[in-house]
């Protein structure tokens, strides 16, 4: 090795290195050159040999060669790990991913929260009520006569109850969530603003669209000055945010006992935008719920004025909105609790 | 009610389409549901709300149509009167009504040598087309004249009626009638009949008897036209378990002025199509109804719609439907046409101004929503056990609240308290649900066919005696089977994992006293009582092995537990303190001990925690294990302890002192082996 001459070997570098092909060929170029007994090594071994002024010329030439092979071997490495990771074989992104299993709420409980949210975020407070009434609650208190037709609508539930602590009240399950109304104003004065959600009864025979057990939202608001014009603003607000911007909506004379003027509201039809199909029975509108100005008669029945208060009042039943959402044509699949059918929700 | 648009012009000019009347109607309350072309008319099946008694008639639809166009009404053959009221007679007949409440007033013509035939094409068409069976001209115009004026109105044969005499009076006990439709009935005193001098003739307003319906051999006839008592008509309607036409109508309370009106109408088709001369007409009660007048401040639209029509538009509106307005300064005086029952005070009034004006003429406000927050925190827990629950992978579920008796006989629950429905409509609903686990057993019967594991809650009312309570009902079944990044595992659900999940819950309500003591259940095969402090909260355990065959659940274990979450909002403490994070180092050490199986761990960490190691922060098992090399009887367990100081860092000596304290003390009192 005494021709080693700095230019010889410093030539030949580039040459050896674009054959190197491994990290372990890598390695082997590392030690040939940089190792204890390598080529810089020797070349630092003799530098005694030579002038003071030649070994310091010297000096700087192996350092600089040896930054360069350092350089060399960091980039080599690099590209070499580079292209071991793009020959490796990736994870299967066809394999399901890891997960914990979770739960399902119930589509009614969902659109239960969806409803009462909405009316929350206008200020409304939740209360529920209990499913046992006594028929004044349910009825007489609501300007419902006993003994008149617009009672046969509210098929209800009787309850055999043979304890007597009821006052001689007859016992039912409530056939709507409205009876909440006259609790909440009995106890409480107004102004008032309160959702009521809950289970309703009515021995309805049971077929795709007739449950004997469903789901009502009540909404009712008692102050000084409300009016008709509110109750068709906030209804529209709800109809906006439960089935989109773009929903229609419309309000048709109706006659319920406990509220005046009486009104049954449609949104446009959902499936066919108005133009009429099956869903819509060819109407091109869906009705959606009932409401109204709570009647002057229910008002005095629980000792307000309403010559001072007045309110405005609705209810809706939670599995037709459910069903308009979602498509479902069964009532009964939500009483199912069919795990296929709860997991789509 | 069913009419057809020629059979309405009769009575109202109409220049709009079928479809566009349709939509008017509809827009005012009549909600025309279906409307059929039938050969050259159309059909309309409007819903009648049940206020609106004076709709069951074309002449009332023609009122509100005329209302809506500003037309008059017209009707043809009105205002002549036919025969005249005979107070003796020349004719001997005599009417009695045994009480004017039940009956307030009834009518009777008697019209001699009709022919009784086929009606004309143009009459049979007609009733066709709403669905009437003709039957014979006299029956047919009867038919017609209810439609069409909404009186029911009743003929009898005459010739069949024994004695001089009807008689409206309440049937007596063991009295009989086969009516039209040749159903026997047996009647008693709650029951108004229309009787001759011998027997029952008709089911007072709802139904004829067959001995004197008319038949094609019929001569002479007795018309009768009448007023009943609703309230009367209904109570029969439900006892007897007979509907009619006319029955539908009286108990709707109709206008007694339309009685002699409709049989005047009657009399005249009878004579232009049957023939026939009217011998008699007579009549018993009163008929004459009170004029009621309501007072009318127009102001008030205003208040109550949120905009207002004019003063002028609003007293055309209530003349177009027939009211009588007259100004008392700046109110009205509105005077209710008798057959508008329905009028009774002047939001009914405001009510009309609306529905004709048109309720989309009001306008779109918001209200202005006072304050009337309620802090409720049920709904707040609600809301975190149903987040939890769905977190660990269970799912909702709805179900009945009413239950067959057979269902809970299946439960091996004793009869006691439970609430019975009086009218069940099948032998699904006989009792309220006095627990929520039998609809949660019918949950996972019906799904763990397909499924390998099932997890499912309820949220939901039970009932016991007239007491309803708030649950939360929660069953396991199965295994949960998910994936790791080695493949499929399976985890059998256990007694644990039910516990895991109410720990869970319990914890995050910031409910920290509670325990599970031993009890029997007659539905579990181990039951545990849960309590918070000294009150009872539910249950959990393994469903009895019995009961789950009952439930047609073969070869896997249920686990349930139910709570009463009305008790359980009274324990939830939602507020939460910040602990400073640790300062210094804490130091961890594990107790790995074999330890007998009859020795509570319970118990263990509760005597750990009476001795209070002041280092001691933190003591938990981590792992344990069951079987070999571990003897039989024994158990290993790992507890995890965690020492801290917060005032300096532990030294190796200070915790190595009590850590051996701490495992002295498991030596001497539970008997465990360290390892
Ligand atoms: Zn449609």
């Amino acid at each position: 090795m005494d021709d080693f001459k700095i230019d010889e070997i410093e030539k030949k570098i580039d040459e050896a290195f674009q054959k190197v092909s491994s990290l372990e060929d890598l390695e082997r170029l590392r030690i040939f050159y940089l190792g204890r007994k390598g080529v810089l090594s020797k070349l630092t071994g003799r530098l005694p040999k030579f002038s003071l002024e030649e070994r310091r010329k010297m000096g700087i030439q192996i350092n600089f060669l040896k930054q360069r092979i350092e350089d060399l071997l960091q980039d080599k490495e690099k590209q070499l790990k580079e292209s071991l990771k793009s020959t490796q074989p990736i994870i299967d992104m066809g394999l399901p991913g890891i997960t914990q299993p979770i739960g399902y709420m119930h589509p009614l409980t969902q659109v239960i929260e969806e409803i009462c949210g909405i009316f929350i975020r206008m200020g409304f407070s939740v209360i529920e009520g209990p499913e046992i009434e006594t028929e004044y609650n349910n009825f007489t208190a609501l300007n419902i006569a006993l003994e008149h037709p617009s009672r046969d609508v509210f098929d209800t539930f009787y309850l055999k109850v043979s304890s007597s602590n009821s006052k001689h009240q007859k016992l039912l399950l409530r056939s709507h969530t409205s009876p909440v109304q006259i609790r909440v104003m009995m106890k409480e004065k107004p102004p008032l603003a309160i959702v009521v959600p809950g289970k309703v009864y009515r021995p309805d025979a049971v077929d795709a669209s007739h449950s004997f057990m469903f789901h009502q939202v009540e909404g009712f608001l008692v102050d000084r000055e409300v009016k008709f014009s509110d109750l068709k603003g906030v209804l529209y607000k709800f109809a906006q945010s439960i089935f989109g911007e773009n929903i229609k909506i419309r309000f048709r004379p109706h006659y319920f006992p406990f509220t005046e003027p009486s009104a049954e509201v449609d949104i446009s039809c959902i499936i066919c935008k108005g133009e009429g199909c099956s869903v819509c029975s060819k109407k091109g509108w869906l009705e959606i719920l009932g409401c109204g100005m709570i009647h002057p008669q229910v008002l005095r029945n629980v000792g307000i004025n309403p010559k001072v208060w007045k309110g405005f009042a609705f209810g809706m039943g939670v599995e037709r909105i459910t069903m308009l959402k979602y498509g479902i044509n069964d009532i009964r699949l939500f009483f199912d609790n069919d795990l296929r059918f709860l997991e789509q929700f | 009610m069913k009419f057809t648009y020629k059979w309405l012009k009769d009575f109202v000019d109409i220049e709009i389409s079928p479809q566009k009347l349709a939509a008017s109607l509809t827009l005012v309350g009549l909600e025309v549901i279906s409307l059929e072309k039938v050969k050259e008319d159309f059909v309309f099946e409007v819903e009648i709300t049940s206020n609106r008694t004076d709709l069951l008639s074309i002449i009332g639809i023609a009122r509100e149509v005329a209302a809506i166009m500003g037309k008059k009404i017209r009707f043809k053959g009105y205002g002549k009167n036919y025969g005249f009221w005979d107070k003796q007679g020349f004719f001997r007949f005599n009417l009695k009504i045994e009480n004017e409440d039940d009956c307030p007033l009834y009518t009777a013509r008697i019209i001699r040598d009709v022919k009784i035939e086929s009606s004309p094409d143009w009459l049979k068409e007609r009733l066709l087309a709403i669905g009437i069976r003709p039957v014979n001209n006299i029956v047919d115009i009867t038919n017609y004249v209810q439609v069409s004026l909404g009186q029911p109105l009743h003929a009898f044969d005459l010739d069949r009626i024994e004695g001089d005499l009807i008689w409206v009076r309440r049937a007596k006990d063991g009295e009989r009638i086969i009516t039209i439709d040749n159903r026997p009935f047996n009647l008693n005193s709650d029951i108004l009949l229309i009787a001759d001098a011998r027997k029952p003739i008709a089911i007072a307003g709802i139904m004829g008897g067959k001995e004197t319906e008319i038949g094609l051999e019929t001569k002479n006839i007795l018309l009768e036209s009448a007023k009943f008592n609703a309230i009367l008509i209904r109570r029969m309607r439900q006892r007897l378990g007979l509907t009619s036409e006319s029955q539908y109508r009286f108990e709707r309370d109709l206008d007694i002025n339309n009685v002699i009106f409709a049989s005047d109408y009657a009399v005249r088709l009878i004579k232009d199509y049957c023939k026939g001369r009217i011998v008699l007409s007579k009549k018993v009660g009163s008929c004459v109804s009170k004029k009621r007048s309501v007072i009318f401040n127009p102001e008030n639209v205003l208040k109550v719609l949120g905009k207002s029509p004019s003063p002028s538009l609003i007293i055309r509106i209530l003349k177009s439907l027939g009211f009588i307005v007259k100004n008392s300064q700046e109110k009205l005086k509105v005077e209710v046409p008798t057959f508008r029952k329905d009028i009774k005070e002047e939001i009914d009034l405001i009510e009309e101004v609306a529905r004709l004006w048109g309720y989309d003429k009001i306008p779109l406000t918001l209200p202005y929503v006072r304050i009337f927050l309620k802090t409720d925190t049920y709904q707040k827990m609600l809301l975190r056990i149903r987040n939890i629950l769905i977190n660990q992978g269970v799912s909702e579920v709805i179900n009945y609240s009413l239950l067959g008796n057979l269902t809970l006989k299946r439960l091996k629950i004793p009869s006691c308290d439970f609430v019975t429905i009086a009218n069940p409509l099948s032998h699904q609903q006989e009792v309220l649900r006095p627990l929520l686990l039998p609809g949660l057993l019918f949950n996972v019967s019906k799904n763990i066919r397909y499924k390998e594991g099932v997890g499912f809650f309820e949220i939901g009312r039970v009932f016991l005696g007239i007491k309803e309570n708030n649950f939360l009902g929660l069953v396991l079944c199965g295994k949960k089977v998910f994936l790791k990044d080695t493949g499929k595992t399976e985890d059998n659900f256990t007694i644990l994992h039910l516990k895991g999940i109410i720990e869970l819950i319990l914890g995050n309500l910031g409910i920290k006293n509670f325990d599970f003591v031993d009890e029997q259940y007659p539905y579990l095969g181990n039951g545990l009582r849960i309590m918070i402090l000294k009150e009872e909260i539910g249950y959990l355990g393994k469903v009895d092995s019995e009961v789950l065959i009952n439930f047609d659940i073969n070869k896997k274990d249920v686990f349930a537990a139910e709570l009463n979450l009305d008790k359980l909002v009274k324990f939830i403490d939602l507020n939460r303190r910040y602990k400073s994070l640790p300062i210094y180092p804490g130091v961890r050490r594990d107790i790995s001990l074999v330890i007998p199986e009859n020795i509570s761990l319970k118990e263990v960490l509760r005597r750990i925690e009476e001795e209070k190691f002041s280092l001691l922060k933190e003591i938990k098992i981590v792992d344990f294990y069951k079987g070999s090399p571990i003897p039989s009887g024994f158990r290993s367990v790992t507890l995890s302890c965690f020492y801290y100081s917060d005032i300096h860092t532990l030294t190796d000596i200070e915790v190595n002192h009590q850590h051996l304290e701490l495992c002295n003390l498991l030596k001497k009192e539970f008997s465990v082996e360290i390892r």
